[in-house]
């Protein structure tokens, strides 16, 4: 994972928590240093250890914090230098998870070893569609839905979503509904 | 639908879409850009379009009527030109017109431009004219070099931030933790979850390590403690946390259950090994050391600071122990608490000027006069009337008020002692008690000068009493040589107490001594005690031998005064003839001293 990510949750922590907390969860998770450089590559472990730090320090399930977290990350992504990569994709909630993976593909530009997850949207109804979510890393679903929030917040709209089918050995990946608010 | 009407010819095309190709309504592929017949190794046209592309994205695009269904929107394909890894292009299908169900697809590198350059040596003319991705590859070049050489100061920076924080963290002489990183490990500790696993704080203190670095220099003293730091990374278990506090203090965090008969096993353990002699330069050393124990759990409602004042309170109590171990207490808190309070107490009695002289004539027999006023602080506290020094020098010593004190009780003392001269009553010497801090300090000196000319006294009024365990340690040159400055300075010098400390006699030689002063252990009860009575008359036979002068201090009756006597001694101290007192009733006392002085000779 990118320190990008980190960097975020670092942020996420410290401004909700106050950095002795992000100090105290750092060390809970083992890690030696408590900054990023963002264009860096780190393991995906230590993403994964800080999420179990916070879920022990804050005593709630890692569903709830990565769902908050994905919320949040739209907010730093869009205060971050990428922000402009974000507003390029369109004004609208279905415009920008559209241009998601064109987001993505212009990052690897400029950081090569980028794994980005991929989401594709289909329209099934007036106001609802079926959103794919494809990656290779597991447990972020709830995170998913966070940002699909997050991103209906930015544009000013209202979603509701609902988590219809898991991946498995059978399908490379997992399925979302949402559904546009009025 | 109203259409462009434009006609290409084949080198025109090959210039704007360098890297076109057409599929037939067949789906097999049949013109092909140049550059894309550069990079293909083997001819692809007729081969089907999906036998050498497949489409990624948008997925599920796997034949040739689905990709008719994706017209105008971005492909993403992927193709292996060369056999080798998959480059990924670009792409955008369009209907081809004057090819019934055909279609244009117009590619580019997207992601894989940098590599394709390398991989077919492409160069800028296998791309169309105004391809901004070549001048993307160019800015790429550029941007990774300045990435390599930003990765290379960021790891530079990184591996020197490191440095430093383990440096920062680490105790430049022994290399175990310091103070700071003791302060982070308790709160970290004090932070954890709460739960029931006793962890404790063991704090150490070297006795006597200053005369390790007295005796045989720093270097030795170093040793030392670099011999301590082993002993305690030998006993600390792996989540343990050896620190040098500072100077020759040491602390030992332990981070696991330990109960109290393993904590004082411990304990005993680290002090048997830390005060193994240690060779050095051929001189064997060695020190004492002293430890305090506290126990705490993690979660407590503590800090790092209250936990290492607990340490100390048992630290102190340590040092008076057997085994030099202790544990805290209940109690310890307890007189902590009241000694702090006492603090307070003591420091607002400065403040409002409570700590007075008072003064105990001394006593020439031989010349029926008082030869000498030996000063005596006492606290004049409005709650609880006038305190002797048992009151307060604990507490005050221990929170360094002492040289406060003393300051304040001397400078009354010299102000009421030249009173006295100018009203013309005869005093004799003023005897002042000097401690060994006093003697250590390099102002000392020159304050007692200037408090002197101040007051319009010279130091040949003065006599300072030196306890006999100030001069102990005779190789304290230092103290000597601070003797022998205040001798030199006018004063004279008087060894208080003598017969209880461990002064050499070779000390006794080389201090510039005029007066003994007998402590009263020899004195009270002498007059029932011959065995007192043979060493009290060989201590008086002594003095004589080195020509110095004895004082009896605590004479209480007259037989003892009569004993004293009759074995040489002429100066004498005590309540026999009077209490220490305040200046005003010394005054009163002086008279009616001269009245019985003047009876006995009329």
């Amino acid at each position: 994972m990118y320190g990008m990510v980190n960097e975020g949750i670092r942020s996420f922590i410290e401004k909700n928590h106050g950095p002795e907390t992000w100090t105290a969860i750092c060390k809970k998770a083992g890690l030696e240093r408590a900054e990023f450089e963002r264009m860096s590559s780190y393991d995906d472990s230590v993403t994964y250890d800080l999420v179990g730090a916070i879920c022990e320090h804050t005593e709630l399930q890692a569903e709830e914090v990565l769902k908050v977290f994905g919320e949040y990350w739209i907010e730093f992504v869009s205060d971050s230098n990428f922000g402009n990569l974000l507003r390029l994709a369109g004004n609208t909630f279905v415009e920008r998870v559209n241009g998601l993976d064109d987001m993505h593909e212009r990052i690897l530009l400029a950081m090569p070893h980028l794994k980005p997850p991929s989401f594709e949207l289909e329209q099934v109804g007036e106001k609802s569609y079926h959103l794919f979510y494809y990656s290779d890393r597991a447990g972020l679903v709830p995170m998913v839905v966070g940002l699909l929030y997050g991103l209906a917040a930015k544009s000013g709209e209202k979603i509701e979503v609902t988590y219809i089918t898991p991946k498995s050995p059978t399908s490379d990946h997992d399925v979302f509904e949402v559904t546009l608010l009025d | 639908m109203a259409l462009y009407t434009f006609e290409f010819s084949k080198s025109m095309i090959d210039i704007l879409c360098p890297m076109f190709l057409t599929v037939g309504a067949g789906g097999c592929i049949e013109q092909v850009g140049p550059t894309l017949s550069l990079i293909f190794t083997q001819e692809i046209q007729k081969k089907n379009f999906f036998e050498v592309f497949s489409v990624e994205k948008p997925r599920r695009v796997n034949d040739f009527e689905r990709l008719k269904t994706r017209l105008g929107t971005k492909l993403v394909l992927t193709a292996r030109p060369d056999g080798g890894d998959p480059i990924q292009f670009r792409s955008v299908a369009t209907e081809l017109h004057n090819s019934p169900g055909g279609l244009l697809l117009d590619l580019s590198f997207g992601t894989s431009l940098a590599d394709a350059i390398k991989r077919f040596n492409l160069s800028g003319a296998d791309f169309k004219p105004n391809d901004f991705s070549i001048d993307l590859f160019y800015t790429f070049e550029t941007q990774r070099a300045l990435l390599d050489d930003s990765q290379k100061m960021t790891d530079a920076l990184t591996s020197a931030k490191e440095a430093a924080e383990r440096e920062a963290n680490l105790d430049s002489l022994t290399g175990i933790a310091n103070r700071r990183s003791l302060y982070q490990q308790l709160e970290g500790m004090l932070h954890r979850p709460k739960d029931d696993i006793d962890l404790a704080l063991l704090h150490i203190d070297l006795d006597k390590f200053k005369a390790i670095n007295d005796t045989f220099g720093h270097a030795a003293g170093d040793e030392i403690l670099k011999h301590t730091a082993k002993v305690m990374e030998a006993w600390a278990g792996p989540d343990d946390l050896p620190v040098r506090i500072g100077g020759d203090e040491f602390a030992l965090v332990l981070d696991g259950p330990h109960d109290k008969t393993s904590l004082f096993s411990l304990a005993e353990n680290l002090i048997a090994n830390i005060t193994t002699p240690v060779r050095i330069d051929g001189h064997s050393c060695k020190v004492g050391a002293s430890i305090g124990i506290v126990r705490f759990r993690a979660g407590d409602a503590l800090s790092s600071d209250r936990l290492l004042i607990n340490s100390d309170m048992a630290l102190y109590e340590a040092k008076g122990a057997a085994n030099g171990v202790k544990l805290l207490t209940p109690e310890m808190i307890r007189l902590h608490e009241e000694r702090a309070t006492l603090v307070s107490e003591i420091e607002k009695g400065i403040a409002e000027g409570q700590f007075v002289p008072y003064f105990q004539p001394q006593i020439d027999t031989k010349a029926s006069k008082v030869c000498g006023l030996e000063v005596l602080a006492r606290w004049d506290n409005p709650a609880k009337g006038v305190l002797s020094p048992p009151s307060f020098l604990e507490a005050a010593n221990r929170a360094n008020l002492m040289r406060e004190i003393d300051r304040q009780v001397r400078q009354q003392a010299i102000n009421a002692f030249a009173t006295c001269r100018r009203d013309g009553v005869q005093v004799g010497k003023l005897s002042l008690n000097v401690t060994a801090s006093n003697l250590r300090s390099p102002d000392f000196l020159e304050d007692l000068q200037d408090e002197l000319f101040l007051a319009g006294l010279s130091p040949r009024s003065i006599q300072l009493e030196l306890l006999e365990s100030i001069l102990f340690d005779q190789s304290d040159k230092f103290l000597i040589a601070q003797c022998l400055s205040l001798k030199a300075a006018g004063f004279t010098l008087a060894l208080d107490d003598f017969g209880t400390g461990h002064a050499a006699i070779s000390t006794l030689i080389e201090a510039p001594i005029s007066t003994l002063k007998i402590d009263r252990s020899f004195v009270t009860g002498l007059d029932s005690n011959k065995k007192m009575q043979r060493i009290t008359g060989a201590m008086l036979a002594m003095a004589r031998q080195m020509g110095v002068d004895v004082m009896a201090e605590g004479v209480e009756t007259r037989r003892e005064l009569d004993l004293l006597e009759a074995n040489g001694c002429r100066f004498f101290q005590g309540f026999y003839f009077s209490r220490p007192m305040a200046m005003i009733d010394l005054r009163s006392w002086l008279e009616l001293w001269e009245k019985g002085q003047m009876r006995k000779l009329s």
